[in-house]
């Protein structure tokens, strides 16, 4: 793969770019990420169905790995904007080649990675796809703030500097967006 | 499915969430009356925004499905057989074990680490530390009883099984009165002290690792495990908001979140965390997972007083206080005041400011069963750093920079009061005293070594400005130790040649006195402060300094007597060679010697300090080979001492070598400085002897034409003297007087003029209108104003220089000197040959008792004479021209600005003849 040849620099140039609008640019940058987050998923679980796959952990690693120079906070926006989107397709892409090789398993459940944590705190990532699908078409930007959070792990605070927002702001937002997921999701009131 | 939304009703949630929640509804109705479809799927989005945190709250992370890990039930691992999954961890799961022998069953739970925890170095780690955490045997913490890997690789720990319940909830269980639960709590602390004895600090404790079993007993598990997965791992790396948590926020002390040293402090926190959470019934901070910044929050938020806590947020106060067999005044009556005091000392958010020690902790907790009055902060502090400097130092937790810094300051410190002071300061000192001092420091420099190895490069300084600040707070009861411990700061800022640091704390020392204080330590701080006072070029207070301490030594009668004058006369014979008065300034320095050899031989330390001063002012008097005998004779002394490479050492070279230069030999000279310069650095860093060096072979430097060199050394030695001293002290314009003559050099005099004009207004603010070192910049600016062909300027600041060094003495002869040899060429310029020779002549006249017969200075004067002859028209004028002229291009370099400036003014002086254009 061409992709992780990736010289000093180069990333940050990418996403100025990507930024721009070029969407060469765009096209390789998530090439490297994609390939980067793949690469560290897969050795973070191994071949054995056993292992716990933190997200927060791998965009961190990535982001070291990858980001070798500050970005400037649109680029560093745009970067873990394109982070989060790879994230989800990374887990998607890895459950359903798990779903292939098990058939008859219920899907995967994603969940917490806490100490004492129970299972009924876990969720069904496919039906969070989806559920974020349809988020993305009623108001694209809780779509937006709901892969920074979930998906590329950003803290409020982050997210509020990225979006250039207050953080009171981002979690009422994160609190709309939360609320619409539980409905979808099959939280205990819907119907 | 559920019910179909609009993007309207995402956006009018919004709205609402902005409101508070007993109003959403009745705003809902207001805003959407006329739409009951909207209002119904705002309602159930409102009904969905749920306070307790879901799945939702955390950054999403791929599990296994729940059948997943469970081919090891079944399998063995190790000697052990293991069973069902008892528990899953972010650490990995635990499964229940059980080694089956002939006559016993030892039942055991084992923890399987996670893959990404099983790297080679966690494993390597583990073997190294199991030794030690098996070392742990205390009936209250689970042992470590075997490790291995797995076939698929990841490390496995057993430990010994513990039927039993967390801490709070069994507590809580059994409706346990709050003096049982302090009870239970002193169990667990005297568990985490053994563990803290042996070295072992848990860093994880809370209430799922504190078990109580089935017969009321305390069982601590995990012991030192966090510190296996998490070793150099930082807990918590923050990098542009991601986070990546290791450990439990709710229990984890401030410096876990920020990869601070963890200490047995940490512990301490934690069973603070334990304490009140016992008492209370809920955690002293409240936080909201993943939703804030955990570590702001940890390290910013006070927690509510004990004896409100079970009174605030939405639980039912009269449960938790029935949970705890009591009621409100009952509760308020047993946690108000000492209870409250523990707590807080326990979650202190600096770990310096909790319990040093578990121990600590657990005294005052029993102290308050007893009904005795708790210690908290009027704990004799000596004690608790004795402690804990006894557990510390042991566990290599010194970084090697701690490692070197401290030895310095110890060095530096035996050294400053054995031999500085005198045998009797030493002695007279409480030995307890001196050895708080001593742990005081050595706890400094340990905490600096941590704070170094966490990534930044602690200088000795950092530890000082931190030491310093906190010294009035840690010694707040205990007056004669501040006064010790401000005192030895002081003199270690003195060591490292930074005398505004020093200035405040000596000036608390005496503001402290009571008259108490032993007659050598006044003695001392008033000399100190004296030095630190002329050191900054306030040459007057420091003299009215000396003369009280003076006063106070001779009156003495104790044995350190003599000692103590020779060192009060060194100091009093520097201000008198800065003031200007030489013959004082050698007789009190000749005395300061004889004295100094009379109580310690001929080569002890306080000898070479006085040889210096003395060297040095016979350098001022012109006496160079005298002085050069002296200094000779301390390094020889010092080398003696085996202090060859020592800050006495880098003084006396930085002298040698300015005393090399000013008889004009450069090439010597530049060595010298560049020995000095190297001792300095490795004995002070970054210091104001340092700048005084780099600026003094800079001034080397300016001559042997290496002027980028120059300017370099120049500016660094303005910029540390400038931090060092002050901005505008007469080090700072020193530097800046050379700048301004590197700028003439260079043909730059504007910039000359504005560096002299400053150096000039520094030394009169710092040593008075008329001092020889103002009157020398003053001609310096002189020359600048020359440079400019403003020579009318030039000539009434150089008549007035010329006229102020004349009154001066034998201090100011080379800077007469100088302003002589700048009148010769202005007189030369306009024309006035018989001034020209006479000024001239006087320069040179200065110059050659203190020079080497061939220095350039002398060759300098010389030719400006042969112009002036020239001009005369006289004879004699060619010969002297053409060897001084072959001596400057000789030792400058026949390139050096000075030359062709020099060999330049030569020419236009010959008279006009036939082969010469006008």
């Amino acid at each position: 793969m061409t992709a992780s040849a990736q010289t000093p620099g180069e990333l940050a140039s990418l996403v100025g770019a990507a930024n721009g609008g070029d969407a060469g640019a765009r096209d390789r940058l998530f090439e490297i990420v994609y390939e980067e987050l793949r690469r560290r998923a897969r050795h973070q679980l191994g071949d054995l169905p056993r292992s716990t796959l933190c997200t927060t952990q791998l965009v961190h690693e990535a982001y070291l790995k990858l980001v070798d120079k500050p970005l400037a906070l649109t680029d560093r926006a745009h970067f873990f904007r394109l982070v989060a989107q790879v994230m989800r397709q990374v887990l998607i892409d890895h459950l359903r080649e798990r779903g292939a090789q098990r058939r008859g398993g219920d899907g995967q459940r994603v969940t917490l990675t806490d100490q004492g944590v129970s299972e009924a705190l876990s969720l069904d990532l496919l039906a969070l796809d989806a559920a974020l699908h349809e988020l993305a078409q009623e108001a694209p930007e809780l779509a937006d703030l709901v892969e920074l959070r979930l998906l590329a792990g950003l803290e409020f605070g982050a997210i509020a500097e990225l979006r250039g927002q207050s953080e009171r702001t981002v979690y009422r937002d994160w609190r709309a967006a939360r609320a619409f997921l539980s409905l979808r999701l099959g939280g205990p009131e819907a119907p | 499915m559920g019910p179909s939304l609009r993007p309207r009703a995402l956006s009018l949630m919004r709205e609402l969430l902005e409101l508070p929640g007993a109003q959403r509804r009745q705003a809902l109705l207001a805003l959407g009356k006329d739409d009951p479809a909207l209002i119904a799927e705002v309602e159930a989005l409102l009904a969905a925004d749920s306070g307790d945190p879901g799945p939702l709250d955390t950054p999403l992370s791929l599990l296994p499905a729940s059948t997943a890990a469970d081919d090891l039930p079944g399998s063995t691992l190790g000697p052990f057989l293991i069973g069902e999954r008892v528990g899953r961890g972010g650490m990995g799961s635990v499964y229940r074990g059980e080694r089956i022998g002939d006559d016993f069953r030892q039942a055991v739970a084992v923890k399987v680490l996670r893959r990404g925890l099983d790297s080679d170095d966690i494993v390597a780690r583990f073997l190294r530390e199991r030794r030690i955490l098996a070392a742990l045997d205390h009936p209250s913490v689970a042992r470590l009883v075997d490790g291995g890997r797995t076939p698929d690789g990841r490390p496995w720990l057993a430990m010994e099984f513990v039927h039993g319940e967390p801490i709070t909830t069994w507590c809580d269980r059994h409706r346990v009165d709050l003096r049982g639960r302090l009870a239970l709590l002193l169990e667990v602390a005297a568990a985490v002290q053994h563990a803290h004895e042996r070295l072992v600090v848990h860093r994880d404790l809370k209430p799922a690792n504190v078990l109580v079993d089935g017969q009321g007993r305390v069982r601590l598990l995990d012991f030192g495990i966090a510190k296996l997965v998490d070793a150099d791992g930082p807990g918590l790396t923050v990098a542009d908001g991601i986070a990546v948590a290791l450990m439990t926020p709710e229990y984890a002390a401030p410096e876990q979140f920020d990869g601070g040293p963890i200490t047995a402090a940490t512990d301490v926190y934690a069973l603070g965390v334990l304490l009140y959470e016992l008492v209370a019934g809920r955690l002293p901070l409240q936080l909201d997972r993943g939703d804030r910044d955990l570590r702001a929050k940890v390290s910013g938020c006070a927690p509510a007083r004990l004896a409100q806590a079970p009174f605030l947020g939405d639980g039912d106060p009269s449960a938790v206080l029935a949970r705890r067999a009591t009621g409100e005044r009952g509760y308020r009556r047993f946690v108000r005041g000492d209870l409250e005091r523990i707590a807080e000392t326990a979650l202190a958010k600096e770990p310096e400011r909790r319990y040093a020690t578990v121990q600590a902790l657990a005294d005052d907790l029993h102290r308050l069963l007893a009904g005795e009055p708790v210690r908290v902060s009027g704990d004799d502090w000596r004690y608790r750093m004795g402690k804990f400097m006894a557990r510390h130092a042991a566990g290599a937790a010194l970084a090697a920079v701690a490692a070197l810094l401290l030895a310095g300051a110890a060095a530096a410190l035996a050294w400053q009061w054995r031999e500085a002071h005198g045998q009797a300061r030493m002695a007279m000192a409480e030995a307890d005293r001196a050895s708080a001092v001593r742990d005081y420091l050595t706890l400094m420099f340990r905490e600096a070594g941590a704070n170094a190895s966490a990534g930044r490069e602690a200088t000795a300084r950092d530890v000082l400005d931190a030491s310093a600040a906190r010294v009035e707070s840690v010694f707040a009861d205990d007056r004669q130790t501040r006064q010790q411990v401000l005192a030895a700061l002081a003199e270690l800022y003195i060591h490292l040649q930074d005398y505004p640091g020093a200035e405040p704390l000596l000036e608390r020392f005496l503001a402290l006195e009571e008259g108490d204080t032993p007659a050598e330590l006044r003695i001392a701080a008033l000399d100190d402060l004296a030095q630190v006072r002329f050191r900054q070029g306030r040459s007057e207070e420091a003299l009215a300094l000396v003369e009280q301490a003076l006063v106070l030594a001779r009156a003495d009668s104790r044995a350190g007597r003599r000692r103590s004058v020779s060192r009060i006369l060194v100091t009093r014979g520097q201000v008198m060679r800065t003031l200007g008065r030489l013959p004082e300034a050698i007789a009190d320095l000749e005395r300061a010697v004889i004295d100094a050899i009379a109580t310690e031989g001929a080569d002890g330390r306080q000898v070479v300090v006085a040889r210096n001063s003395l060297a040095a002012t016979y350098m001022a008097a012109g006496r160079s080979d005298d002085a050069l005998v002296e200094f000779e004779q301390a390094l020889a002394s010092l080398r003696q001492l085996g202090l060859g490479e020592s800050h006495e050492a880098a003084n006396i070279l930085n002298n040698q070598a300015a005393l090399t230069y000013t008889r004009g030999r450069l090439d010597r000279a530049e060595a010298l400085f560049e020995r000095a310069l190297a001792v300095r650095e490795r004995v002070s860093g970054q210091s104001a002897g340092l700048g005084a060096v780099s600026i003094n072979y800079g001034r080397v430097l300016m001559l042997r034409n290496r002027l980028e060199d120059a300017r370099e050394h120049l500016e660094r030695g303005l910029d540390l003297v400038s931090r060092f001293t002050a901005t505008d002290s007469v080090d700072a314009a020193s530097a800046r007087l050379v700048l301004a003559e590197l700028a003439l050099l260079r043909d730059d005099p504007a910039t000359a003029a504005q560096q002299a004009a400053i150096a000039r207004a520094d030394f009169q603010g710092r040593l008075g209108e008329h001092h020889f070192l103002a009157a020398r910049a003053q001609a310096t600016l002189a020359e600048a104003r020359l440079r400019d062909d403003d020579a009318d300027a030039s000539r009434l600041l150089v008549d007035a220089a010329v006229a102020t060094l004349e009154s001066q003495g034998q201090a100011a002869a080379p800077f007469l000197a100088q302003a002589l040899c700048l009148r010769a060429e202005l007189a030369l310029l306009e024309g006035r040959a018989g001034q020209a020779l006479a000024d001239a002549g006087h320069c040179r006249a200065l110059r050659v008792p203190r020079m080497d017969a061939d220095a350039w200075p002398i060759a300098e004067a010389d030719l400006l004479r042969a112009a002036a002859l020239q001009q005369m028209r006289r004879a004699d004028a060619a010969g002297l021209r053409s060897t001084s002229l072959e001596r400057l291009r000789s030792t400058l370099g026949p390139g050096h600005p000075l030359v062709r400036r020099l060999a330049g003014l030569a020419r236009m002086a010959a008279p006009p003849g036939p082969a010469r254009a006008p």
